[in-house]
């Protein structure tokens, strides 16, 4: 010890840094949890309230159209369409762009649902990459598909969008099915207040097999035993109603996620639409809309809700996990990075003095802290001074607080898991605890790349190689 | 860690509860349905079911009718004029409603005016599910008076089902196109009004081009003589989506 005094006081010094950056990070979810239990029995307590069948009936519902961009999608995009088709909603269409897939996208969609190439004009445009051809479906006139060329998601998503009638616009993916009543329960906020609420997002399960976990609507079906796609489950559980919704709840919702995003369409043209120039385009334009409306000073509300809308294909191994984490942690320095004029200012309100601040710390730049603390543990182990027991202590203390978030999480979830198996809750809050274990050195090494990528300029989308079925949907 | 275990045990402890709530909500329905004496019910009960969304209002009524001859009477009354948190006044008021009581009106009234969006926006609800001409006043008064979202409230409205004609029919020729707007629009559902399709025919050469596309929308449904002129004058409008609704009247009338 004494050879090294200067490392020991580094050591020193990082330890309290850490320390430091972890009691505030706890003490912010705190804040959080508290807002989102809140916020969560309020919009339960709504959507119990609302007359549903009035709604599916009513002509006066504000109509709305989802736009569907697909690449390379072969493996559920018909059963996907199928589920959104079906929604119990009265009026609303479904646009599907195929962003020049190479696989039978095109050729499963055109003997599934009998297109045939159809005239039709955009009623706005967005830049995006040329059309080739236009299909409509004599049997779903409320289907129409569009094959373009190549242009990544935020290029089809514009292209969709372009050609949508309706007043919102909610893009989805098409990889991700969708119980009957998502658009329903999605609408909802819109519907009570469309002058302010210009997004919306709700909650999703992730499987390994979508569209199997959405046909009949089956809440109530066994949960995915797969622990990765669960500890994945719980990430977007934490993810969602212990975090964003204490955001919507104080209006700064900043990433609108891309599997469900209504957005009122004027607001969402009047930014420009979706931006190809970042690695991922849902938590960027989500940035730049709340930048606009509230530079320009006007009101605006973006909403979560913890309605169980649907289910997202995760992945179903650590690489491809990694993967997608990495894009995820690159997109959000990049965001970050270019709407920093947003930080701290009182001009963009709860926006620029909570939301910035705490996607700078804890978003974008949690893997270097992390990495830091990796980096702690191995000078201390090296130097010696690393007093076991105390380590051993203090980690069971980080792994549980963790974990407490987590559990808190599925409360929060009951409702969406009426019908389910004691078991499966059971599951997933043991789960909790070893997601330190598990899950978090994947991020960390995910974050710490995606950190990576950002500095080198790196840009690269990386789809995901799609879970084998199991069976038909 | 302490913690922790208590927390998950809670949450494994409600969510039991909740399952046994729903279960036990679900036998009590059938059992009810099967024509089991409600009378048997805690009171409880009755008014969980009573106040249930999932109820059928048919089924709700006699049970909502039995809550307020028991001993819950005071407290629901007093719930439905100000209790909180807002979706406990809201129960309470699905239970008056559903009683018929005739006090509700007044009291769903308070709760549509208060302000309050959830509150506001439940209360429309209850008001739409209920279907006296009493509640539908109130919604067309709420809508005239922009308390809340007017696509919620027109929808409240249709679900009511009173005829309301008399009362919206005046707001055709109103000063605020957002009236006129949803007057025209609701106007569909009154066929017998004598008259109506000619006031109908002179908001196509409204200024405002929602107010055009809801008077030929109307029009359209209504059918008559004078939805081929309206429409084909709408048929040249600067506004596309007046102009497909102009198409769409003229098809209709084609059909006829």
């Amino acid at each position: 010890m004494t050879a090294h005094p200067n490392l020991y006081a580094l050591v020193y010094a990082l330890f309290i840094v850490c320390l430091v950056y972890t009691a505030v990070l706890y003490a912010f979810v705190a804040f959080l949890v508290a807002a989102a239990l809140r916020e969560a029995r309020e919009r339960r307590e709504e959507s119990a309230a609302e007359d549903y069948d009035a709604l599916a009936a009513s002509r006066f519902t504000i109509p709305v159209s989802v736009v569907v961009p697909a690449w390379n999608e072969e493996v559920a995009i018909v059963a996907v369409v199928r589920l959104l088709l079906a929604q119990n909603y009265p009026e609303f269409e479904v646009i599907v762009v195929s962003d020049g897939s190479t696989d039978r996208t095109i050729p499963l969609l055109v003997e599934a649902y009998g297109l045939e190439p159809a005239g039709r004009a955009p009623r706005e445009a967005l830049p995006h990459a040329r059309i080739r051809t236009i299909y409509g479906s004599a049997t779903h006139p409320r289907l129409t598909v569009i094959d373009k060329e190549n242009g990544g998601k935020a290029d089809a998503l514009n292209c969709g969008c372009s050609f949508a009638r309706y007043r919102y616009v909610c893009c989805v993916d098409g990889d991700t099915a969708y119980f009957p009543d998502a658009l329903a329960r999605g609408m909802r906020p819109a519907q009570a207040d469309p002058t302010t609420v210009i997004g919306v997002s709700s909650m999703f399960i992730v499987s390994r097999q979508p569209e199997t976990e959405a046909a009949g609507d089956a809440r109530g079906a066994p949960m995915d035993p797969q622990w990765l796609t669960n500890l994945q489950y719980l990430d977007l559980l934490r993810s969602f109603l212990c975090y964003r919704l204490a955001w919507s709840r104080m209006n700064f919702m900043l990433c609108n996620p891309g599997a469900f995003m209504i957005w009122r369409r004027d607001a969402l043209f009047e930014a420009g639409g979706f931006s190809p120039d970042f690695s991922c385009e849902d938590i960027e334009v989500t940035f730049r809309i709340h930048e606009r409306f509230r530079r320009m000073g006007r009101p605006c509300r973006i909403v979560t809700l913890p309605d169980l809308i649907g289910a997202t294909e995760g992945p179903s191994k650590r690489k491809d996990l990694a993967k997608q984490r990495v894009r995820w942690q690159r997109v959000v320095v990049e965001t970050v990075w270019a709407y920093r004029r947003m930080l701290a200012r009182p001009r963009y309100g709860t926006v620029g003095l909570l939301g910035m601040p705490y996607y700078v710390l804890y978003e974008a730049l949690a893997p270097f802290f992390q990495a830091i603390s990796v980096v702690t543990l191995g000078l201390a182990i090296w130097l010696r001074i690393l007093q076991w027991p105390y380590y051993l202590h203090f980690t069971g203390l980080i792994v549980f607080a963790t974990a407490i978030p987590t559990t808190i999480a599925v409360y929060l979830t009951l409702p969406s898991l009426r019908g389910r198996r004691r078991r499966d809750v059971a599951r997933l809050l043991w789960l909790g605890p070893l997601d330190f274990f598990i899950y978090r050195p994947i991020l960390l090494w995910a974050g710490v790349r995606g950190l990576w990528g950002f500095l080198r300029g790196e840009k690269a989308w990386g789809k995901l190689t799609r879970n084998a079925r199991t069976g038909p949907a | 860690m302490s913690l922790w275990v208590l927390l998950s045990a809670g949450t494994l402890v409600v969510f039991a509860r909740r399952e046994r709530r729903r279960r036990a909500l679900e036998s009590d329905r059938d059992a009810i349905r099967g024509g089991a004496d409600p009378g048997a019910l805690a009171p409880a009960r009755l008014a969980a079911l009573a106040s249930d969304p999932a109820t059928p209002a048919e089924e709700a009524a006699p049970l909502a009718r039995r809550v307020l001859d028991g001993p819950l009477r005071a407290r629901i009354r007093r719930d439905a004029g100000s209790a909180r948190p807002w979706w406990r006044r809201i129960a309470a008021l699905r239970i008056l409603s559903r009683a018929g009581d005739a006090e509700a009106p007044r009291r769903l009234r308070e709760a549509l005016f208060s302000g309050h969006r959830p509150l506001a926006g439940a209360a429309a609800a209850v008001l739409g599910q209920d279907g006296s001409r009493r509640s539908a006043e109130v919604l067309v008064e709420g809508l005239v008076s922009d308390v809340h979202s007017s696509s919620r409230l027109a929808t409240a409205i249709e679900r009511n089902g009173s005829p309301v004609a008399d009362l919206l029919r005046p707001r055709l020729r109103d000063s605020d196109a957002r009236l006129r707007y949803w007057a025209a629009y609701l106007a569909a559902r009154w066929p017998s009004e004598a008259g109506l399709d000619a006031e109908l025919a002179a908001l196509a050469g409204d200024p405002d081009p929602l107010v055009r596309k809801a008077a030929i929308q109307s029009l359209g449904a209504l059918g008559g003589p004078l939805v081929r002129d309206a429409a084909a004058r709408l048929r040249d409008d600067p506004i596309d989506f007046v102009r497909s609704h102009a198409a769409s009247a003229l098809d209709a009338q084609a059909g006829r």
